[in-house]
């Protein structure tokens, strides 16, 4: 089953972890197991590079983040979107589209 | 954006905070993956381990998050620094060495720069000071820049280059309200000056353009804040009282602030009067009518957008027309423009004010370079001991840059201890340097001295350039080094120390070469500097200044006219004649190298001048019958003046050589006949001729034609008194002040000093004293520095070559052969060094040629002392610590590590 996975392309992980939380706040390992999940496992995560990316969309205040109790009644950093973070989410997602689209197009017709 | 920026300030301050918060993080995840795998059925060491292998390097993990938090430079050049303070706290002593070492480099410069600034850069306190330009008149053969008050009227109406042109004279006046009158120093300026400046007033006010300007004018004056608080306590009650002037009534109107001190530069003005203070105090007939009286400073404020050059050809445009229509005095005429900051203390200088300050910047700054490479010596020697940690710092992950920048932190940190104690040195260097200057130019002066050369950001930006500068200097070749380090080498070296070194002696011998080249350039300059002085000193004075007292007064501070000044002097110099120990006085206008002389046009009987030509001016003294006994001035032919030459019978003057053979050059001059007036008369005869000799304001090597004229015939209230003595003249200063008194008792005496003091005074040696003293000083911080550096090399090159030496040693090698291999490695790069900073010394000597009395600037004395000064001093320097590189036990050296 490993060798389905598929590597995150560059630059795609910041909008599948904004998405991710565009539902409901998750801490870095929610967010990671609900990409697998969601993907039906053809996407992994890069363990490595979810926290640095989550830190870097800390900085630029599109997602927040807060402790509390996990699952398992741990202390836990949850992150959740912030307004900001939402018109960038939205942003990002039309721009993927028209990207997706466009190669798409390409493809297609060559 | 401000998120951003919060979350990077909460990065740099809360650091810690954030970093366990991220362990926790971390750690919580890896808790999550690894009950994850647990649940799916694996045994937990073994979740465990595929946990760890999936996530890859966990401190790498946590150092890209750092990164991405954005601080990451800070943090690591704090991180630096912190490092860099631990270091040199570990070799505190060497870096108090190092410090020193920069420190005198950096105070040298701080402490020139700051008096080149006080003198060239600071700006006048008034209005866009940069608008403000000095006019210099030119015409054949007249040496200053002074404008008569009718060609300046002339300039002020026709020209449209400035928005205002204004002027001043300045001169020494007895200012009383209620008898004893005290010394007043002046400016009498046009009513313009102080609205052309933009100046303010504190209190009252100040004069009105055009006030002071007709014959008929009141006098008007305005106070200057130093003389205000000295002699009325901060009284504004003053203003609109009327106080006298020399005896004559002047209303006082205002009070200047604070910061404004005239424009006469280096003097604080007592006080402005207004312009027609010129012909009302200083005996100035021709003041209002006469073109070739010319006796004011002329500044103008440029317009805006206007350039020097438009404005100087608008000059002699008027210029032009003004020799046209008076060929009589203004033909020939010219005007320069030049920039008020380069004209200080007057125009003429405008030429060499750049050179002069150029080459005194350029040599601290060779000192410093020299400290420099003298640190960086011994900072290179210290690096190769580091390259261990260097390169272990590399496996761990550090970059080149990071190297790189943790080296020239921990330089810069270095300049900057040497920056701030030079600062601490240039301060204290001046403020000895200002006191020795106001010793010079004032003990019993009245007159107002002022240097300018406080701390200021200019100062500091300079030092700070000067700091930074030298840590890069420092920085960058170990750093350069570092950054190439080679790991596996240098890691696997073991406990061997760099052996292999010697071959990367390259550029620390270059370094040497460098040193000893700029050591000797110093040293030539300072002993040129010193022949120049002991040249001046022994000049041929033309007088004997040896105990002979000289005392400055005017009568016209008291309000006495001629009749009365006259019956004064006599009698004063009669009584002072009567003293004990005194051989002999005599009264004089001027005094060599004591004050300026005056001057006047000369007409020689018979000589019609060409037409467009100007008489030549030359400059005179007044002198009474026994002047040239007193002072010992040889009179070649003729006679001295005597008491038959009075006010009724023939003028008669005496001249010197030079003037006897310029304009009588085959002839005899005694009976020959001149005029000050014009080609008609009267006539002056001559009566003698002495020897040539100083007679000018300042020392020089040239001889000037001169004259002079009796007293008893041309009325000066202003005269010094010189009195012979056969005791020290101090002695009977008290005596000679007490017979003033006697005759006048309300008469200040303006000056009083030995003639020697003059000689070593301002106009005389003390020029040349302290070119001499600046000089030396660093030539000898240049000499010690390079003292280090041999010193250094060797010794560094004895501790490498121990096994070497220990080997030669245990192979026949003697003591002594030893020796002569570690001093001649030495003394090879000396040479070169020497040969080097002999070329340098030789062009840098030509720049100098202008400064330096009677001393031709590749005086083969100096240089060859010099050098052999240098390679002494060298050749000790390499013998010392080579001797104890022989001291060493062969057996021990073979052993040594």
């Amino acid at each position: 089953m490993d060798n389905q996975r598929i590597d995150l392309p560059q630059g795609t992980l910041d909008l599948l972890i904004l998405k991710t939380l565009a539902l409901e706040p998750r801490h870095g390992w929610g967010i990671s197991e609900r990409i697998q999940q969601i993907s039906s496992d053809i996407l992994s995560v890069q363990q490595g590079s979810l926290y640095p990316a989550l830190h870097r969309l800390e900085r630029r205040g599109w997602i927040k983040a807060k402790w509390g109790a996990s699952e398992n009644n741990r202390r836990a950093k949850y992150y959740e979107l912030t307004p900001t973070g939402r018109k960038q989410l939205e942003a990002e997602e039309s721009a993927w589209r028209k990207l997706t689209a466009a190669v798409g197009q390409v493809l297609e017709t060559t | 954006m401000f998120t951003d920026l919060l979350y990077r300030l909460r990065a740099l301050f809360w650091r810690k905070s954030m970093e366990t918060e991220l362990d926790e993080e971390l750690r919580v995840h890896l808790e999550h993956q690894v009950e994850k795998y647990v649940q799916s059925g694996l045994p937990l060491t073994e979740a465990k381990r595929r946990v760890r292998l999936e996530f890859g390097g966990l401190d790498q993990v946590k150092e890209e998050c750092r990164d991405a938090r954005g601080m990451r430079f800070i943090e690591t050049t704090i991180q630096d620094l912190r490092f860099s303070l631990r270091m040199i706290w570990k070799w505190r002593g060497l870096t108090a060495v190092l410090a020193i070492t920069l420190a005198l480099g950096i105070g040298v410069n701080t402490a020139i720069f700051s008096v080149l600034n006080g003198w060239l850069l600071r700006p006048l306190p008034v209005r866009a000071p940069e608008q403000i330009t000095v006019l210099a008149f030119r015409i054949k053969d007249v040496e200053d820049s002074h404008f008569s008050y009718l060609d300046f009227q002339d300039f002020q109406k026709q020209s449209n280059t400035f928005s205002d042109l204004f002027a001043y004279a300045t001169g020494i006046a007895g200012f009383s309200t209620s008898g004893n009158p005290t010394v007043f120093g002046y400016s009498a300026v046009t009513g313009n000056y102080f609205s052309a400046l933009g100046v303010e007033p504190l209190y009252g006010r100040l004069l009105l353009p055009g006030e002071g300007e007709k014959p008929g004018d009141q006098l008007l004056a305005v106070l200057g804040y130093g003389f205000w608080q000295k002699n009325f306590a901060g009284d504004p009650g003053i203003v609109g009282k009327q106080v006298r002037l020399n005896g004559k009534l002047a209303t006082v109107v205002g009070i200047t602030p604070k910061e404004f001190h005239g424009m006469f530069f280096a003097f604080d003005m007592d006080g402005y009067l207004s312009v027609n203070a010129v012909p009302l105090l200083q005996d100035s007939g021709g003041f209002w009518t006469d073109r070739r009286d010319r006796e004011l400073m002329t500044f103008g404020r440029l317009k805006p957008g206007v350039s020097m050059a438009q404005a100087e050809g608008s000059m002699g445009v008027i210029a032009d027309r003004l020799a046209a229509q008076y060929p009589a005095t203004d033909k020939g005429a010219t005007v320069h423009v030049i920039p008020e900051r380069m004209a200080r203390p007057a125009p003429f200088v405008a030429n060499f004010v750049p050179i002069i300050a150029g080459l005194f910047l350029v040599l601290p700054a060779m000192v410093l370079l020299l400290a420099c490479l003298n640190v960086a010596n011994i900072l290179l020697a210290r690096a190769s001991v580091r390259r261990r940690e260097w390169a272990i710092r590399a496996v761990l992950g550090a970059g080149r840059g990071r190297l790189v920048r943790q080296i020239l932190v921990e330089s810069l940190l270095l300049a900057l201890l040497g920056g701030i104690g030079g600062v601490i040195l240039g301060e204290w260097a001046i403020g000895t340097g200002g006191s020795m200057l106001h010793s010079v130019t004032s003990t019993t002066s009245h007159i107002a001295y002022r240097m300018d050369s406080g701390l200021d950001w200019r100062v500091f930006a300079y030092t700070l350039a000067a700091v930074v500068l030298s840590g890069l200097i420092l920085g960058i070749w170990p750093a350069f080094r570092a950054s190439r380090v080679n790991v596996n080498e240098v890691l696997h070296e073991g406990g061997r120390s760099d052996s292999a070194g010697i071959g990367r002696q390259g550029i620390r011998n270059l370094l040497l070469v460098a040193q000893v080249a700029g050591s000797l350039m110093l040293l030539i300059v300072a002993g040129l500097f010193v022949r120049s002085l002991q040249r001046a000193e022994h000049m041929y004075l033309g007088y004997d200044p040896d105990h002979v007292l000289n005392v400055m007064l005017d009568v016209h501070q008291i309000g006495y006219d001629e009749t009365r000044a006259k019956a004064f002097y006599r009698e004063l110099r009669d009584r002072v004649r009567a003293l004990p120990s005194v051989s002999s006085a005599s009264l004089a206008h001027t005094v060599p190298l004591g004050m300026p002389s005056s001057s006047a046009p000369v007409y020689i009987e018979g000589r019609p001048l060409p037409p467009g030509q100007q008489a030549p001016e030359i400059s005179f003294n007044g002198v009474d019958a026994g002047y040239f006994e007193t002072l010992r001035v040889p009179l070649l032919e003729g006679r001295p003046f005597q008491e038959s030459d009075q006010e009724s019978s023939q003028p008669v003057a005496i001249v010197n050589q030079s003037l006897a053979k310029r304009f009588w050059p085959n002839e005899d001059p005694l009976g020959k006949r001149f005029s000050l007036k014009n080609s008609t008369g009267p006539f002056l005869e001559v009566v003698g001729v002495a020897r040539d000799g100083q007679t000018g304001w300042t020392l020089s090597p040239n001889s000037y034609p001169y004259f002079y004229v009796a007293l008893a015939q041309n009325f000066h209230s202003f005269l010094s008194l010189q009195v012979r003595t056969a005791v020290p003249p101090e002695s009977l200063i008290a005596g000679v002040e007490s017979e003033v008194h006697k005759l006048a008792p309300d008469l200040p005496i303006l000056d009083v000093r030995t003639m020697q003091e003059g000689v070593h005074g301002l106009g005389g040696l003390f020029i040349f004293r302290l070119a001499a003293s600046l000089a030396g000083v660093m030539g000898l911080l240049g000499l010690a520095l390079a003292t280090v550096g041999v010193y250094g090399v060797v010794s560094f090159a004895a501790t490498q070559r121990t096994r070497e030496m220990g080997i030669r040693m245990a192979l026949g090698a003697t003591h002594r052969d030893v020796l002569l291999i570690m001093v001649r490695h030495a003394l090879q790069l000396t040479a070169i060094g020497m040969a080097t900073g002999l070329v340098g010394a030789f062009a840098l000597s030509r720049l100098l040629r202008t400064m330096l009395l009677g001393v031709s600037p590749a005086d083969p004395g100096t240089f060859i002392s010099v050098s052999l000064l240098l390679f002494t001093v060298a050749l000790a320097a390499s013998y010392l610590p080579a001797r104890r590189a022989t001291k060493v036990d062969p057996m021990v050296a073979l052993r040594y590590e």
